[in-house]
C-alpha cells in the first residue's frame, strides 16, 4: 500500500503516537519520554564471534551507554503505572562506530507493517472506559471472564478498550495485545527481561546467515512489584542509582535462532522457547550517568543503527522505525541523526 | 492370528511384491457414480467374467502379459462401495484421516501444501478409486483404459483425473538418475532380477497385512473384516513435480563452489575425469559428482559406496552387483554421505541413532515419470524456467503408512534424525528445503564442505493414501457394492 | 454435606461449563499445537495412566513392575536413541511416564512397542482401562490409547490456542472449557539446550551416540 514518501510516513507515525498522549511535550521523545541513562560494558561470550562477525562480538569488552525508560509519551512520570519498559543500548565500538540495540519488555509487537500500526495507534487513543460496576463484574463472572486490568487504576481514560477491540478484529495484533495485558510492573529496571522484537540478520565468519531475535535477560531475575503496595511515582528512577551503587546490574544477551518456517519479517509472531538459544555475552551496568542530558537525553538510539554482521531483516516495522526515529531525533534536536550521513 | 506362511500370491495384487516394468502407465482417479455397476465390475475382474481384463495378481509369469490392471481405494471409496463406517474405522488412523491431513508431518508445506494441490486431490469426498493401467504401447493403454471407463455403460465412474506416465530410456527419471534399482527382497516372493544387497531378506508383513513384519513380534493391525484387510497393502500415491532446471543449476553452483575450494582435489582427484567413460571436463565431472553424492548413486546407477570417484570404474560394476554394497565401513560418509538420498531412506547396516530400526522401515517404491523429458539443449523459456511441469507419479507401498512412508519422510528424509551430523537438514532431492536453511554436508577427509542455499526441488502437486486390497477383498467390495 | 463456599463455587462453575460448552464449544486439536516446523526435537510426552488397584499393595506392585523391568527399559530407551529423558512417576493413583524424545510421536510409541513391548504388556495389566493386549499385535489401538491418556500440551501464548476466537476477553473461558475436557495438562516447557537432538548432544559431549 502506498503511504506517500518515507518522510511523510515517519511524520504520520510520529503524530499517531503523540496523539495517544494528549499532554505530550514538544522536543521530547514521542514515546519512552521518561528515562534514565547509565553506562556499562558488554563482554561477548566465546561463542559469539563464531556466530557473528559484527564488531561488538569480537571481544574483549565494549563500553555501552544504556537508557532505561517507561513506554509512555506523557511528560508526567508514573513509574508505578502499568507500562512497557524500554532498554536502549549504544555500543561504542573500538573502530569509533556505534551500534544500537533497542529492546522493550514485550516479546512481540502489535502490527506487521506501518499501516497496521497506524490503525493500532488510532485504536489506542484514550477513551472513557470506567471500571466495571458490580453488575458488569457479575456478568463477567458468568461469562467465565477474568477481571479486566488497566494501565492506570486511577485514570478512567485510557486506550485499553480500544486496543482490545482492535485486536479482536486483527488477528496479527493478538499475541502482542495479550502480552501487553499480562505486563507487570518491575521492582527495578534491572529486574525485567527486554526483547528486541525484530529479527536481525546475523552473519558468521564462515558466511552462514541466520535470522535471530535478541533479548536481555536480567541475572538478578524478573521481579514484579506487589500491586497492592503503593510505590512513589518516581521509584524506578530512584531505585537504579541506589542499586548500582551496591553492585552492577547484569544482563545476559540471549539470542534465539529462527527455525525453518518461522516468520522472520513479522514482529507479531511468537517464537517458541524451543528455538536454538545461544548466549552471546554479558552486560554489566555499572553506574548512572552524571550528565543525563548531554550523555543520554540528547542521544539518538535507533533500532536500525547496525554494523556489518548483525544487520536488519526486511521487517517492515523495523524499517519504518528506523526512519521514524530519525525524524523524531531531528525534531527534538538530538545528536547522531541521520545514521551515517548528513540531512539532505 | 500370526501367519508366517507365504501368502497365496494369486490373492495379492501384482505390483506390490514386484514391479511390472511396463513402459506406460495411466492412473485413473475416479468417483463411483453407479455403485452397482462398479460392484459388478469388481466381481468381473476378480474371476467372475474372464472376458473382462482381470486384476493382475502377484503370481510369477511364464509370459508377461501385455497389459496389467490394479485397483486402489480410499476410505471414501470404501464407503461409496457400501463398507460400513465401523469397518472403515478399523483401518489405520492415518489412512482414514487422509494424506492431506498429515501434511505438516510429511513436509507438504509451503508450495507443497494441500491447498496448492491439483483439484482432483483436494476433494477427498469424491476421490474413491485409483485404477491403474500398465501397458507397453499407447494402443494397449488406451484400449484398457476405455474398457474400464466403459463400465456401467460409461456411467459408472466420473473421471477426476487421468494421469499418464511414460518411462524413459534406461529406466531414468527426470533428475537424470536411473531409478528403482533397489527394492526389498521379500522372503518367499522375489523379483525376477534379484540382486544381492547384503541386507536381511524382508518379512512379507512389511508389504502385506497379516504377516510378521521386520519388527520382531510385531504384526500390523489387519482391518476388519479379515477378508477385507488380509493380504492388502497401502500406497502413498504422490504426484511429485520435479524442478529439473533448478536442480541442474544447483549442480553447477555446487560444482563451482567445490572447485573454488582447496579441497577440490580431495573431493575428486585431479584428472580422474579423463578416465571416465565418456570423459568430460572437470566442471562437468564435478557436477556429476555432486549429483552422485546427493543421491548416493551416480546417474548411471553405480553406487558411490562402491565407486566414490568414477561412475565407470574398472572393472565395471555389473547389473547384478548394483546393490552389492553396505555402509558399515563408511562411518563418516566419505564415500556415501550420511545425508544422501539412498542412505537416508534405507540406511542398510549403517550406524544410525535409532539403532533398532535399520530394517524396520523397508518400503516398496514404484514410480514413473510424467511430463516431457528435459533437454538441456532446448531448455524451457528462459524467463520461466519451470514453465513445463514434469515429475514423478510415485507409489510408496507398504503395510503401514505410518511406520514406513511417514516415518521415513518425517525423521529421515526431513530432519535427518538418523545421524547427528546431518540432523536439522533435509534431503536435497525431496526434502522440504528453504534456501535460508538448506544444507548438504559433503564429508571430505577430516572435514566437511557444506552446500547451502538450495530450494526445494520436489514439490507435491497432489496425492492420496490408497488401500490396495487383495483379490478376495476386491471380491468382497464387489459383493458389498453390487 | 456442609455447603461451603467452595462447594457452591464448584456447582456454579460446573453449570457454567455445561452451559458454555453448548453455547461456544472449543475443540481440542488432534496434534496439540506445534508452533513451528522446527519443533521436531525434544518433544514431550506425559502419559498418565489410572491404576486398577489403588491400594497400598497395588501401588507397590506398580513400583515393583517398573523395577523388575529396568534392564529391558533402559536397553530399549538406549536403542531407540532419541530419548532425552524418561521417568516413571507414581502420582496419587496414577502411574505416569514422562519423557522427552526426538521425532514423531506415533513413531516413538511404535519404537517403544518394538523394543520393550513386554514392559508395556506388564503395564497394561495394572491399569484401570487397558487397551487390547499384547501391544505388538494391537499397536494401532495402543497408540490411540496412549493418545487418550496423554497430558495435553498448552502453549504459553493463549492466542495460539484459539485462533478462531473472535473476542480476546473470551480466552479465559475457552481455556476453562478446554481444561474441562483435558484434565491432565502440561503448561509450556523449558530446555537447557533447545533445538538439539539427543544424538547431537551426545556427539558434542564426546560420549558417542
Amino acid at each position: 500500500m502506498a503511504l506517500g514518501t518515507d518522510d511523510d510516513l515517519s511524520q504520520r507515525l510520529f503524530d499517531a503516537l503523540v496523539a495517544d498522549y494528549p499532554d505530550h511535550e514538544v522536543g521530547t521523545r514521542p514515546v519512552h519520554t521518561i528515562g534514565i541513562g547509565a553506562r556499562g560494558y558488554f563482554t561477548p561470550s566465546n561463542a559469539a564471534p563464531k556466530y557473528c562477525v559484527a564488531e561488538q562480538f569480537a571481544g574483549p569488552s565494549v563500553p555501552v551507554t544504556i537508557r532505561f525508560s517507561n513506554g509512555s509519551g506523557s511528560p508526567v512520570e508514573h513509574d508505578d503505572a502499568l507500562d512497557v519498559r524500554g532498554m536502549a543500548a549504544k555500543f561504542h565500538l573500538a573502530s569509533g562506530g556505534k551500534a544500537d540495540l533497542i529492546m522493550i519488555t514485550l516479546p512481540v509487537f502489535f502490527a506487521r507493517d506501518p499501516d497496521e500500526f497506524l490503525g493500532f495507534a488510532r485504536a489506542g487513543r484514550p477513551a472513557f472506559d470506567p471500571l466495571p460496576g458490580l453488575w458488569q463484574r457479575v456478568m463477567d463472572m458468568l461469562r467465565l471472564r477474568p477481571d479486566p486490568t488497566r494501565p492506570d487504576p486511577k485514570n478512567p481514560y485510557d486506550g485499553a478498550a480500544g486496543v482490545l477491540q482492535y485486536a479482536n478484529l486483527h488477528a496479527s495484533a493478538r499475541p502482542g495485545t495479550v502480552s501487553a495485558l499480562l505486563l507487570v510492573t518491575p521492582t527495578s529496571y534491572a529486574r525485567a527481561t527486554y526483547h528486541a522484537l525484530h529479527s536481525f540478520r546475523m552473519t558468521s565468519p564462515d558466511g552462514i546467515v541466520r535470522f535471530v531475535r535478541l533479548s536481555w535477560e536480567p541475572v538478578a531475575g524478573v521481579r514484579p512489584i506487589d500491586p497492592t503496595v503503593k510505590v512513589p511515582e518516581d521509584y524506578l528512577r530512584c531505585e537504579l542509582p541506589e542499586r548500582l551503587q551496591r553492585e552492577p546490574a547484569r544482563f545476559v544477551l540471549r539470542m534465539d535462532v529462527a527455525g525453518q518456517g518461522d516468520a522472520v519479517n513479522d514482529p507479531t509472531q511468537i517464537w517458541d522457547t524451543t528455538r536454538l538459544r545461544v548466549v552471546l555475552g554479558e552486560l554489566l551496568v555499572t553506574e548512572v550517568l552524571a550528565d543525563q542530558t548531554r550523555d543520554c537525553e540528547k542521544l539518538s538510539f535507533n533500532p536500525t543503527r547496525v554494523v556489518p554482521g548483525l544487520e536488519c531483516s526486511d521487517d517492515p516495522i523495523l524499517t519504518a522505525r528506523g526512519k521514524a526515529y530519525e525524524y523524531s531525533c531531528w525534531l527534538r534536536g538530538g545528536s547522531g541523526c541521520p545514521i551515517g550521513g548528513e540531512w539532505r | 492370528m500370526v501367519r508366517d506362511e507365504t501368502p497365496n500370491l494369486a490373492d495379492v495384487q501384482g505390483n506390490i511384491l514386484r514391479g511390472y516394468r511396463k513402459h506406460l502407465v495411466r492412473h485413473l482417479v475416479l468417483t463411483v457414480l453407479d455403485r452397482r455397476a462398479v460392484g459388478n465390475w469388481l466381481l468381473d475382474v476378480t474371476g467372475r467374467d474372464l472376458t473382462a481384463h482381470q486384476v493382475t495378481n502377484a503370481e510369477p509369469w511364464d509370459e508377461k502379459p501385455s497389459t496389467c490392471l490394479n485397483v486402489a481405494v480410499t476410505p471414501q471409496g470404501l464407503a461409496a462401495l457400501g463398507i460400513a463406517r465401523s469397518a472403515i474405522e478399523t483401518f489405520p488412523t492415518e489412512f482414514v484421516a487422509g494424506m492431506a491431513s498429515r501434511a505438516t508431518k510429511i513436509g507438504d508445506v509451503g508450495e507443497s501444501a494441500p491447498e496448492n494441490w491439483k483439484p482432483e486431490w483436494r476433494s477427498p469426498e469424491r476421490l474413491h478409486l485409483v485404477v491403474t493401467v500398465h501397458a507397453d504401447t499407447e494402443v494397449d493403454r488406451e484400449a484398457l483404459s476405455r474398457e474400464v471407463l466403459a463400465v456401467g455403460g460409461g456411467q459408472a465412474f466420473a473421471v477426476l483425473a487421468s494421469l499418464d506416465g511414460a518411462g524413459f530410456p534406461g529406466g531414468k527419471v527426470h533428475f537424470g538418475y536411473r531409478d528403482s534399482i533397489a527394492q526389498p527382497r521379500f522372503i518367499g516372493a522375489r523379483e525376477a532380477l534379484d540382486r544381492p544387497d547384503r541386507q536381511p531378506l524382508v518379512e512379507i508383513g512389511a508389504a502385506l497385512l497379516g504377516y510378521l513384519t521386520p519388527i520382531e513380534d510385531v504384526i500390523f493391525d489387519v482391518p476388519k473384516p479379515e477378508v477385507l484387510g488380509l493380504n492388502g497393502s497401502f500406497n502413498a500415491f504422490r504426484v511429485l513435480e520435479q524442478r529439473v532446471v533448478a536442480f541442474e543449476e544447483f549442480l553447477t553452483d555446487s560444482a563451482e563452489t567445490i572447485l573454488a575450494s582447496p579441497l577440490a582435489d580431495q573431493v575428486l582427484p585431479a584428472g580422474i575425469e579423463r578416465t571416465w567413460d565418456p570423459p568430460m571436463s572437470r566442471l562437468d565431472a564435478m557436477r556429476e559428482l555432486v549429483a552422485a553424492k546427493v543421491l548416493g548413486r551416480w546417474r548411471n546407477g553405480v553406487s558411490v559406496q562402491m565407486s566414490p570417484h568414477t561412475p565407470t570404474p574398472k572393472p565395471p560394476v555389473s547389473e547384478e552387483q548394483l546393490n552389492d554394497f553396505a555402509y558399515r565401513e563408511d562411518t563418516d560418509g566419505a564415500r556415501c554421505p550420511m545425508g544422501s538420498h539412498v542412505r537416508r531412506c534405507n540406511p542398510r547396516d549403517a550406524r544410525i541413532v535409532q539403532r533398532s530400526t535399520n530394517h524396520a522401515r523397508r518400503i516398496v517404491r514404484r514410480g514413473i515419470p510424467y511430463g516431457p523429458i528435459y533437454d538441456a539443449a532446448q531448455p524451457d523459456l528462459p524467463d520461466a524456467p519451470e514453465r513445463v511441469e514434469r515429475g514423478l507419479l510415485g507409489s510408496f507401498i507398504g503395510a503401514s503408512l505410518l511406520v514406513q512412508f511417514e516415518s521415513i519422510l518425517y525423521d529421515w528424509m526431513n530432519l535427518g534424525l538418523l545421524d547427528p551430523r546431518i540432523t536439522g537438514t533435509n534431503d536435497v532431492l525431496v526434502g522440504n528445503n528453504d534456501p535460508a536453511f538448506s544444507c548438504f554436508a559433503l564429508p571430505v577427509g577430516e572435514t566437511t564442505i557444506e552446500l547451502r542455499g538450495f530450494s526445494r526441488f520436489t514439490v507435491t502437486r497432489g496425492g492420496a493414501y490408497l488401500f490396495l486390497p487383495s483379490l478376495s477383498a476386491i471380491k468382497h467390495l464387489g459383493q458389498s457394492a453390487a | 454435606m456442609r455447603w461451603t463456599k467452595l462447594h457452591a463455587t464448584m456447582m456454579v462453575e460446573r453449570f457454567l461449563i455445561w452451559y458454555w460448552k453448548r453455547r461456544a464449544p472449543v475443540a481440542t486439536p488432534q496434534w496439540g499445537w506445534k508452533t513451528s516446523l522446527a519443533d521436531n526435537v525434544q518433544q514431550q510426552m506425559n502419559l498418565i495412566m489410572p491404576l486398577a488397584d489403588t491400594t497400598g499393595v497395588g501401588k507397590a506392585k506398580a513400583v515393583q513392575m517398573v523395577a523388575a523391568n529396568i534392564d529391558e527399559l533402559f536397553t530399549g530407551l538406549n536403542n531407540i536413541g532419541t530419548v532425552h529423558s524418561a521417568r516413571f512417576d507414581l502420582i496419587g493413583e496414577y502411574l505416569c511416564i514422562i519423557t522427552v524424545y526426538d521425532g514423531d510421536h506415533e513413531v516413538y510409541i511404535r519404537d517403544f512397542i518394538s523394543v520393550f513391548g513386554s514392559v508395556f504388556d506388564a503395564m497394561i495389566k495394572i491399569v484401570a482401562d487397558p487397551p487390547p493386549w499384547p501391544c505388538e499385535l494391537y499397536s494401532a489401538e495402543f497408540v490411540k490409547w496412549i493418545g487418550d491418556h496423554e497430558g495435553f500440551q498448552v502453549p504459553y501464548n493463549l492466542t495460539q490456542m484459539f485462533p478462531d476466537e473472535k473476542n480476546l476477553e473470551n480466552l479465559s473461558r475457552d481455556l476453562v472449557l478446554l481444561l474441562a475436557d483435558n484434565p491432565y495438562v502440561q503448561i509450556g516447557r523449558f530446555s537447557g539446550y533447545p533445538a538439539l537432538s539427543t544424538a547431537q548432544i551426545r556427539l558434542a559431549a564426546g560420549i558417542e551416540w
